[in-house]
């Protein structure tokens, strides 16, 4: 009897452990089954995203979920959709950029963007991440990576201990006319432009240039930065959000008008971080020593549009009153801490070209002037004290007796015209199954 | 008065019980092992049809875009334990891609007779187990692109499904279903 209980007690345990081993069997069996139908919708996910991206085409700055959609502290958020097998993918697309996903090098002049995907079936997730790459078509808004002033560009008289200094090129079809102590890398000009008038102790080496910058310059009709033109920008914008960005003392924002005024020492904190933001005015006057902020880590696009009246090829009018279309920040300061390709100034201007932008400098309040300024038919005057960094394209440019002014190489990035670019695949790779920091939905896939 | 002989020993009666209780506890150990290696088998078998399955999707989708479409609309089928039960006849015909969850949503398939390829079933399997492969691809419109008023007319991309049946076992079991999307890498702006 007791060895039949001992030999049943052996038996038992034997039988235990078969049916342990098959139902773990069976579980893995179900896991495998649901892990790669979780990889095919995972694979759904990079699809639908892939398709989205070519046909929405957002803009570079921008994350894509259905649509077009800012980052949200930074990260991009994701969009889910189910299959009709009860398998869900999830998937997050990053703005464009040079640096995404790994893999080789970019090709010159090409985009990229990371799409992260994360197919799911009953628990089981397979994540996988494609690195999709796009040629830019078309062509730098700013041919020269510098100050452009089409008609001329005049310079007052530095001195020996303050000169004015610009540490790029300049380029003019027109008349350079320079006082003393004004230090320029280098005069671009083609072969029909008026010979360079020099100040004593002045310099501004000749390049001769095979064709016009007028002819070089996009006209200011045909703007177009990532589908936002003078057009769009009127009614597509973020001109709703001003009244409640952070602002003290004496903003006067008029919609009707499309009219921002910064007065008495007032501040204003325009776009919000991480966001690309676009702002169409008919007038921003910022006076009196007050500061129009751009927020940190956003992109601004100003367009200053045009006058009723005084830019007759700007078809649908652009509903601004009569001589408005300026930019006044003469006595005021204009403040991004980003790169010069996060602050976009697009001035449409007037037909006779007599309209004026002023951008001064804050005496003692320091910071450079870090923007892009695209204002052919309008005069740019830099005040003086003021230190750029960006480029500049103006019907002319008249500078004081004190500017300091650095090119940026960001700003190459200002693609116009070309047509969307088109996304295709250049590197994928399967990820860990989450991502190994919580807030960042591109992370475990090295 | 002394005993005659020892009481150690098994009784007729207890040596009843002991072999009783022994064909009992074998009978019952033989069942789970039976049942363990039908359990055993299954799975692998599952399993193999899940590998059949992701292979006939792979292939599915390594086929030029353009290619990626049925040669004709498979016969529906009024037998809920084959995928071709989903089949709608049109016209034009569909398949009602979420019908392996409950669903009713139809797509019309993808049909051309051209370049398209079979639908099934295609054999899949060895001399111990397998069963049959269906494969259906329809026409999945986004409302996130062509919007409300543009689905479900819109052609956006393909949702490829394959069903893999296993052959008969003691309790018929519904297909495994496989799905993905496929969109065209030539797609361009939304006009």
């Amino acid at each position: 009897m007791v060895v039949v209980v001992c030999a049943m007690a052996i038996m038992s345990i034997l039988a235990a452990v078969v049916l342990s081993q098959s139902v773990t069997f069976g579980k893995q069996s179900s896991n495998s089954r649901d892990s790669q139908r979780a990889f095919a919708a995972a694979e759904a996910g990079l699809q639908v995203a892939r398709y989205r991206l070519n046909r929405l085409t957002p803009d570079g700055g921008k994350c894509l979920t259905a649509s077009a959609v800012d980052p949200v502290a930074g990260e991009c958020p994701a969009y889910t959709g189910t299959l009709g097998n009860g398998a869900t993918f999830s998937y997050t697309v990053t703005p464009a950029g040079t640096t995404q996903c790994g893999g080789p090098a970019l090709a010159s002049g090409a985009v990229a963007r990371c799409i992260t995907s994360t197919g799911s079936m009953n628990g089981v997730k397979r994540r996988i991440q494609v690195r999709v790459d796009g040629a830019v078509t078309g062509k730098p808004l700013f041919p020269l990576n510098g100050m452009i002033g089409i008609n001329g560009v005049d310079a007052g008289n530095g001195t020996v201990s303050v000169p004015v200094k610009i540490n790029a090129p300049v380029g003019t079809d027109g008349l350079v006319n320079f006082g003393n102590y004004v230090q320029v890398a280098e005069c671009q000009e083609p072969a029909s432009a008026p010979a360079v008038k020099l100040g004593n102790f002045s310099s501004c080496p000749r390049t001769t240039v095979a064709s016009t910058w007028a002819s070089q310059v996009t006209p200011v009709e045909s703007v177009n930065v990532g589908g936002i033109t003078f057009a769009s920008s009127a009614t597509t914008n973020n001109n709703a959000e001003i009244p409640t960005y952070p602002k003290t003392g004496n903003v006067t924002w008029t919609p009707s008008t499309r009219s921002l005024v910064l007065d008495n020492t007032s501040s204003l904190t325009l776009c919000s971080t991480g966001k690309t933001c676009t702002y169409n005015f008919c007038t921003l006057l910022i006076k009196n020593s007050s500061k129009l902020n751009i927020a940190s880590g956003s992109t601004v696009r100003i367009f200053i549009d045009a006058p009723l009246g005084y830019a007759a090829s700007r078809l649908p009018d652009s509903g601004c009153p009569a001589k408005t279309g300026t930019l006044d920040a003469g006595n005021g300061l204009i403040s991004n801490s980003g790169s010069a390709e996060n602050l976009q100034i697009y001035v449409y201007g007037w037909d006779n070209g007599n309209n004026v932008i002023d951008i001064g400098n804050l005496a003692g309040a320091g910071g450079a002037f870090n923007a892009t300024l695209y204002a052919p038919r309008s005069e740019f005057r830099p005040g003086n004290g003021l230190t750029m960094n960006g480029a500049v394209v103006a019907g002319k440019i008249v500078i004081g007796n004190d500017l300091k002014f650095n090119s940026d190489a960001s700003t190459s990035n200002i693609i116009v015209g070309g047509g969307p670019v088109k996304f295709t695949r250049a590197v994928w790779r399967e990820c860990r199954s989450q991502p190994t920091v919580s807030t960042d939905p591109e992370s475990g896939c090295t | 008065m002394r005993r005659l002989r020892s009481d150690n020993g098994f009784a007729l009666i207890e040596l009843l019980v002991a072999i009783t209780i022994a064909a009992v506890g074998l009978v019952a150990l033989a069942g789970t092992f039976d049942t363990s290696r039908s359990s055993v088998s299954e799975s692998k078998e599952m399993q193999a049809a899940s590998h059949a399955g992701q292979d006939a999707l792979e292939q599915v989708m390594s086929l030029g875009y353009s290619s990626i479409a049925l040669n004709a609309a498979p016969a529906a089928s009024t037998d809920q334990y084959d995928p071709n039960y989903f089949v709608a006849g049109g016209p034009p015909p569909a398949y009602r891609w979420n019908g392996p969850t409950g669903g009713s949503n139809t797509e019309p398939l993808v049909i051309d007779t051209t370049v398209g390829f079979s639908s099934g079933p295609l054999a899949w399997g060895n001399s111990r187990y397998g069963g049959s492969i269906y494969r259906y691809v329809t026409w999945a419109c986004d409302t996130a692109v062509s919007g409300a008023t543009g689905c479900p007319a819109t052609n956006d991309y393909k949702r490829v499904t394959v069903a893999v049946t296993l052959k008969t076992q003691t309790t018929r079991r519904r297909p495994i279903f496989f799905q993905s999307f496929v969109s065209d890498p030539n797609a361009g702006p939304k006009p």
